[in-house]
């Protein structure tokens, strides 16, 4: 019994205008004027995005590309116009593309770019139902599975599933049982016998996607630094401080952990301030952005120093990788005061700032494993500190870009066992520290 | 020849193209080929593509 994942629908033109066509179908960042809007943000599966799937006449092939680095599963087969494409005969690639992201890359054109997962298959002629201007058409992405999604799952039922014949003798540790469970067919790491095995393991695998509570505002792009997706910053500020000293810190970090229920990416805020004298006005602003959508509106202020981001209801995290970089970093110039070498401008990065477990390796593919109940992530610092005998304004700033993978489990048995491995994540926080004194 | 690795059943090797592209890239294995080959045969494919390509969005 197969299982539609997703189903979306694509134009089927020729993306520069060609007939008959010479590249059809879609694609995210070729050309300029060939995406429409809800194209853009076509899921293929575990709330992934779609970055094409096109013909490509001359080279008899049909594109599938999906956003993100992906394993080679998550779905079984693709139908396009009556004909399915297995994913397991398709030739499987990943690209992890340099900065701003895939070549004819427009300006103006796609939006999201970055790292992305390929599927090709031979096709010597056209594969869509019609190249006339304005034709689409529907796209499916499959799983052949039969287990049930939720609900009773009997040992009988996984035999049968498995070829045996129902209400003849089975056990779970039977080999031909074992070879459905999840980590045989999803994670790739067959248990042997004997093994920890459990019912849980064997239900229809459900896209991470499915089942995810968002919460707070992604960064759309790999590459893309643009503080229009910022989640959340922290704003430091002293005002009009006498001549004595003052500093202001802006903090910022981003975890993930397992509860013993849900795993939680979390991101931590922390802005603090201080000065010696009186008269002075201290601003110390927190704040995050809900919508997914971009722009600069509409942020809410709050005192928290931990928030959720995302929370992956009902799976746990059992490994980790987290890519972080700086941005726009303007430290505050300057040293604070004449007798001293330390700047007023300074950045303490790649910290434990928060109590979490530091992941030292600042690698997207480089995966901690991680336990439960702890907390694992990298904080960032910046400060801006004037001394007795400086005056001015000062100002430092800083963007922090956090891309996670997770590689996650379903935990509770009457939860589903997640088929996604790799989930990639982006987010960009922005850390301001700022003193202004008088002379 | 490009350098690559093999992990994970995958081949995986940078490359930059033409047009100045670069990345890396993980591919699965194809037993009928030498890693070499396989390697030789996707850059010239994706060369083939982004050439064709940058000639269409130039017309």
């Amino acid at each position: 019994m197969a299982v539609t994942i997703s189903q979306f629908t694509i134009s089927t033109t020729d993306i520069f205008g060609f007939s008959p066509p010479a590249l059809a179908g879609f694609n995210d960042v070729l050309g300029t004027s060939s995406i429409n809007q809800s194209e853009k943000y076509l899921v293929a599966f575990g709330g992934n995005g779609v970055r094409g799937l096109y013909w490509f006449a001359n080279q008899s092939l049909i594109y599938f590309e999906v956003y993100g680095l992906h394993e080679n599963v998550g779905w079984d087969y693709i139908t396009i116009n009556g004909v399915n494409y297995n994913r397991s005969s398709g030739t499987f690639s990943r690209f992890t593309v340099s900065d701003n992201s895939s070549f004819n890359y427009p300006t103006g054109g796609g939006e999201e770019g970055g790292p992305f997962t390929r599927w090709t298959w031979t096709a010597s002629s056209f594969p869509f139902a019609s190249y006339a201007a304005g034709s689409t058409q529907a796209m499916y992405v499959r799983h052949s599975g039969s287990m049930p999604a939720s609900g009773p799952l009997s040992l009988n039922t996984i035999h049968t599933v498995a070829g045996g014949s129902s209400g003849t003798s089975v056990g779970l540790n039977d080999s031909d049982v074992r070879a459905l469970n999840w980590y045989n067919t999803v994670a790739g790491s067959p248990i042997a016998s004997g093994g920890k095995n459990e019912m849980k393991e064997y239900y229809y695998p459900c896209n991470v996607g499915e089942n995810q509570g968002y919460t707070r505002r992604r960064l759309p792009s790999t590459t893309s630094n643009s503080l229009s997706y910022k989640l959340a910053s922290a704003d430091a500020d002293i005002d009009n401080a006498s001549t004595n000293p003052a500093a202001t810190i802006a903090k910022c970090g981003m975890t993930v952990e397992f509860d013993g229920t849900n795993t939680r990416l979390r991101y931590h805020l922390l802005s603090t301030g201080n000065y010696i004298g009186s008269g002075a006005t201290i601003t110390l602003t927190n704040q995050y952005w809900n919508a997914e959508a971009s722009g600069t509106g509409s942020p809410q202020t709050y005192s928290a120093v931990t928030n959720d981001a995302i929370t992956f209801e009902g799976a746990q995290v059992i490994q980790a990788a987290l890519l972080t970089s700086q941005h726009n970093e303007s430290l505050a110039t300057g040293q604070q005061n004449p007798a001293s070498t330390a700047a007023i401008g300074q950045s303490v990065y790649n910290t434990s700032g928060f109590g979490e477990t530091l992941m030292s390796s600042n690698s997207i593919t480089s995966f901690v494993t991680t336990a439960a109940n702890t907390a694992y992530g990298r904080s960032f610092q910046i400060s801006t500190t004037q001394g007795r005998f400086n005056s001015g304004d000062k100002v430092s700033t800083v963007d922090i870009r956090f891309r996670w993978a997770l590689r996650l489990l379903g935990y509770s048995p009457a939860d589903r066992t997640y088929i996604e491995k790799d989930t990639t994540l982006n987010f960009m926080i922005s850390l301001r520290a700022r003193t202004y004194k008088r002379i | 020849m490009t350098d690559y690795t093999v992990e994970d059943e995958l081949l995986k090797f940078s490359h930059e193209f033409s047009n100045g592209q670069a990345g890396f890239f993980h591919l699965a294995v194809d037993p009928n080929l030498t890693p070499e080959q396989q390697i030789e045969s996707f850059v010239a494919q994706e060369q083939a593509f982004i050439a064709q390509v940058e000639e269409w969005q130039s017309q």
